[in-house]
């Protein structure tokens, strides 16, 4: 057992609004220089939709991740050996206005106009895609690019007639097992031992792109200026000082929770490798993630050099919670066998009031059964869990369940509190488990959202860095 | 002996010379590195004086033979001021004409061969 | 008169001997090299100059071991012609190529077509071909279509230490085996011509060395080449490359030493960064056309020689 230690991630989708406020704020503080107009190392993508870049999802179109060739773990880029980075096009042209001629513009009968300009070449462009096309009122047939929509849901969103939407925001995973690290052929890229995060070293990269192509989530970047690539580095010298990344604090919707999560790294390419990619997930969370209240692990873990206060926070931690104790925060596409270390709490749908007896209608009636949710269920396996229901109905039952609950304890109707209890004993929680998630997830403070260790530079006397290397290789 | 040079040339300036890169470099492996140029340049050289020599002591027989060796070599050397014929891959096919069996055919068809397609 | 078996190779041996101690050299035994002309005052840089000797074509492959492979085995060739004028030498590269790409803003998946001469940096040993060795390195220039030429070194970096690496102008810490050599050492020119479906790419450095790290031309030397052809989404590894080629000088034709000629004005005009050019004196012995004479002499000595001993 190898014990290491990362400031993991959890979005709640079901608090996210949509705002694109962490976007903003990401490239305000990180991608707003030459060559990086066009970045977004934290998007928010409206699904149904394409994503951004444009379908990424679909590896068969851009060979990111690992596959299983012939049971051994290998890159896809590889296999095919087609190494192509996706182009202009995939992403899209970035703009902005001619905003100067509002001010100098001389009077006339028209109103000045303020033209979109290029940000490659600052010619007047005429601006044809986007970032989240499909949900800027101008790319609504885009919805069905979403490779998740199954042939099924895409002929009843074709008929307009349940139709659902989420909000989708991602980042760099810093995966456990990434096969941008893996794709580098000059080991530009390296993993922090002591919290995980993935870079790119800006001296080592010669700009070779097979990163970009290797990363099945495009979260790597080309800076087409600098001719060397780029990625989201978690705000490492914020979290090096136990701060939180700007995404996270600037969050309108308090979607996001940081926190410590132990992880075993002799289980990593075990647990990449199996087979049967239903079963990924669960494997993840149960043999690759471990229990900081373990005694062994705790031994384990001191043992590998993780510091007191690191454990601790590993026990604070809201990630761990939502991860491995309540089980309802998935990975991203763990079909891609990366072990991405950020999750998603699965949306609840919103509330379905098509009822002919909405009026007086029992709360329980109110909230659908899980199999009735307006966001199908398959979508949200197909992204979250490779397609295992079972998983995200749990998830979602146990949501469920902490609403009734809470809503029990504050509303005086006739036979809610029994049903509170059928409910959570169908999750699977305890009343203390729903006040814990109540909290965390509906008022949780600054505090208990992030809990993050500050780095103690414990490694600055390691003959690897004395060498010249940072990180592990 | 003329054999003996042949396969010393060859083997010194066409093999242990190539390899020796992955020899580590140290000064006792640069003085023989430096031996084998030598010593490789050197029969080289004795291959050439050498072949001509029996060529001649082949007298008038080999004439035809000796005069086209030295109008290929004279035309090969003409590469130092720009004329670039290189012919002397004929030599061993003529050569076979004279020196009738299978070997020297082989050779023969081996370099034709060779100068057809390079 | 002692039998012919020993007397001819005795007497092969001893001219052989006397032969090479006097420098002279048989071409026709010797492996092809390209040899470098001569030119008198500016070299020229348009590809379609009359000055250029006819090109060697030299066979390029590529790997086929390690991550990154090709889809498919890359076999294609660049022809080399080099002149040189006492202190300066220009190479025209040319290969075929059916698209142009060259880097430009936005080419987020445009990787430029390129290619690479590589020389040995110290004389004692031919480096490993694969951009040498920490004991061994190479000095490499890399032109790219839309990005320019740069000088580099490949190798070097981490067998230094940083004492020797400041001294050196580089880093003092290396982050990569291949690094840019200081800007002093950035004395390369390139002019580069796309047409017809080929590169012709000119490449002009001097002949001597500005910088430790980076090889004299000044005597006979080696040369390795690579192009990568953007279109097949060829960067670093991903590319075609030669062995070594020789590389001779063309001396001038009167023997006297003669000082280096100062670089014509239009050469001057164009060079960005001041150098200063280690003094080449391209020592002159033997003129080329003697190189012929000298050969045929000689083996129509020996023939006579044979005749003469020979057994009535």
């Amino acid at each position: 057992m190898n014990v290491r230690a990362q400031i993991s991630m959890v979005m709640n989708l079901d608090k996210c609004i949509g705002c694109h406020t962490c976007s903003v704020t990401c490239k305000n503080v990180w991608t707003n220089r030459p060559g990086a107009e066009y970045m977004w190392w934290n998007n928010v993508e409206t699904r149904p939709g394409p994503g951004y870049p444009r379908q990424w999802e679909n590896q068969d179109r851009y060979n990111g991740g690992w596959a299983l060739d012939g049971g051994k773990l290998k890159l896809r880029i590889e296999i095919k050996k087609d190494y192509k980075p996706p182009g202009l096009d995939d992403y899209y042209e970035p703009w902005t206005y001619e905003y100067e001629v509002l001010f100098s513009e001389k009077q006339t009968d028209q109103q000045p106009v303020a033209r979109p300009i290029s940000l490659i070449d600052g010619q007047p462009m005429d601006v044809s895609y986007g970032p989240n096309w499909n949900d800027d009122l101008a790319g609504t047939d885009l919805l069905l690019e979403d490779p998740n929509l199954d042939p099924l849901q895409k002929s009843i969103y074709a008929q307009f007639k349940d139709v659902f939407m989420m909000y989708l925001p991602r980042i760099c995973n810093h995966c456990l097992n990434p096969s941008c690290l893996a794709a580098c052929p000059r080991k530009a890229i390296y993993k922090r031992e002591e919290d995980g995060i993935v870079l790119v070293d800006q001296s080592r990269c010669r700009g070779y792109r097979y990163c970009v192509a290797a990363c099945p989530y495009k979260k790597v970047y080309y800076n087409w200026k600098t001719g060397k690539s780029e990625k989201c580095i978690l705000c490492y010298p914020r979290i090096e000082a136990g701060q939180p990344t700007v995404c996270s604090l600037t969050c309108v919707g308090k979607i996001r929770y940081m926190g410590v999560l132990l992880y075993d790294a002799d289980k990593v390419l075990d647990v990449a490798a199996e087979p049967d990619p239903t079963r990924l997930v669960r494997r993840f969370i149960d043999e690759v993630l471990l229990d900081p209240f373990d005694p062994n692990i705790v031994s384990a873990a001191r043992s590998a050099g993780i510091p007191d206060d690191w454990i601790t926070a590993a026990r604070r931690s809201p990630v761990y919670k939502m991860v491995k104790k309540w089980q309802v925060a998935f990975p991203l596409h763990p079909e891609f066998r990366t072990l991405p270390m950020v999750f998603y709490v699965p949306p609840l749908s919103p509330v379905v009031t098509t009822f002919e007896r909405t009026y007086g209608a029992k709360i329980t009636d109110v909230f659908p059964r899980v199999s009735e949710l307006r966001i199908p269920i398959k979508y949200l396996a197909s992204m979250f869990t490779a397609g295992d229901t079972a998983l995200v109905e749990q998830a979602l039952k146990k949501l469920i369940a902490v609403r009734i609950y809470e809503r029990s304890k504050n509303v005086a109707e006739p036979g809610l509190a029994d049903k509170a209890k059928q409910a959570l004993a169908e999750a699977g929680l305890t009343e203390q488990d729903a006040e814990e998630m109540y909290r965390l997830f509906a008022i949780a403070r600054y505090e208990d959202r992030f809990v993050i260790p500050t780095n103690p530079k414990r490694y600055v006397n390691q003959p690897q860095l004395k060498a010249g290397m940072a990180g592990l290789p | 002996m003329y054999l003996f040079f042949l396969v010393l040339e060859f083997f010194l300036n066409r093999i242990l010379n190539r390899f020796w890169i992955f020899v580590p470099a140290t000064p006792v492996t640069h003085a023989l590195f430096v031996g084998i140029q030598w010593v490789g340049f050197v029969s080289m050289l004795a291959l050439y004086v050498y072949s001509f020599l029996l060529l001649g002591h082949w007298g008038r027989r080999a004439l035809p033979l000796t005069a086209a060796a030295l109008i290929l070599t004279a035309m090969d050397l003409a590469s130092y001021v720009g004329i670039y014929i290189k012919l002397l891959w004929l030599l061993p096919l003529f050569s076979s004409l004279f020196f009738r069996n299978k070997l020297n055919l082989a050779f023969g068809v081996y370099y034709a061969a060779r100068g057809v397609v390079g | 008169m002692r039998r012919p078996e020993l007397l001819f190779p005795g007497i092969a041996l001893a001219v052989a001997v006397v032969l090479a101690a006097l420098g002279i050299v048989v071409v026709t035994a010797q492996e092809s090299a390209v040899l470098v002309k001569f030119v008198n005052g500016s070299l020229p840089v348009d590809p379609a100059s009359p000055l250029w000797p006819k090109p060697a074509d030299v066979p390029l492959t590529s790997q086929t071991l390690v991550y990154p492979l090709a889809p498919a085995v890359e076999n294609r060739a660049v022809s080399v012609a080099a002149v040189h004028n006492g202190t300066h030498i220009a190479f025209l590269l040319t290969w075929k190529d059916a698209t142009q790409d060259a880097a430009k803003p936005g080419g987020l998946d445009v990787f430029p077509d390129a290619v690479v001469v590589q020389f040995p940096v110290s004389r004692a040993q031919l480096p490993y071909i694969c951009m040498g060795t920490v004991d061994n390195p190479v000095n490499i220039i890399y032109w790219r279509a839309g990005v320019g030429v740069e000088n580099l070194v490949a190798g070097a970096g981490y067998g230094l230490s940083p004492q020797q690496r400041e001294a050196l102008g580089l880093q003092t810490t290396p982050t990569s085996p291949v690094e840019l050599l200081p800007d002093s050492a950035q004395v390369v020119q390139a002019y580069a011509v796309y047409k017809d479906g080929a590169w012709y790419v000119v490449l002009i450095r001097p002949l001597g060395s500005v910088h430790p790290l980076m090889s004299s031309l000044a005597d006979d030397f080696s040369a390795a080449f690579a192009t990568w052809d953007g279109s097949k989404g060829e960067r670093g590894g991903l590319k075609a490359t030669s062995g070594w080629v020789q590389f001779r000088l063309e001396r001038r034709i009167f023997a006297a030493p003669q000082p280096t000629q100062p670089a014509p004005t239009t050469m001057t005009a164009t060079q960005t960064s001041a150098t200063t050019v280690t003094q080449t004196y391209v020592v002159e012995t033997t003129p080329a056309w003697a190189w012929v004479v000298i050969g045929v002499l000689v083996a129509l000595l020996a023939v006579v020689a044979g005749l003469a001993l020979r057994r009535r």
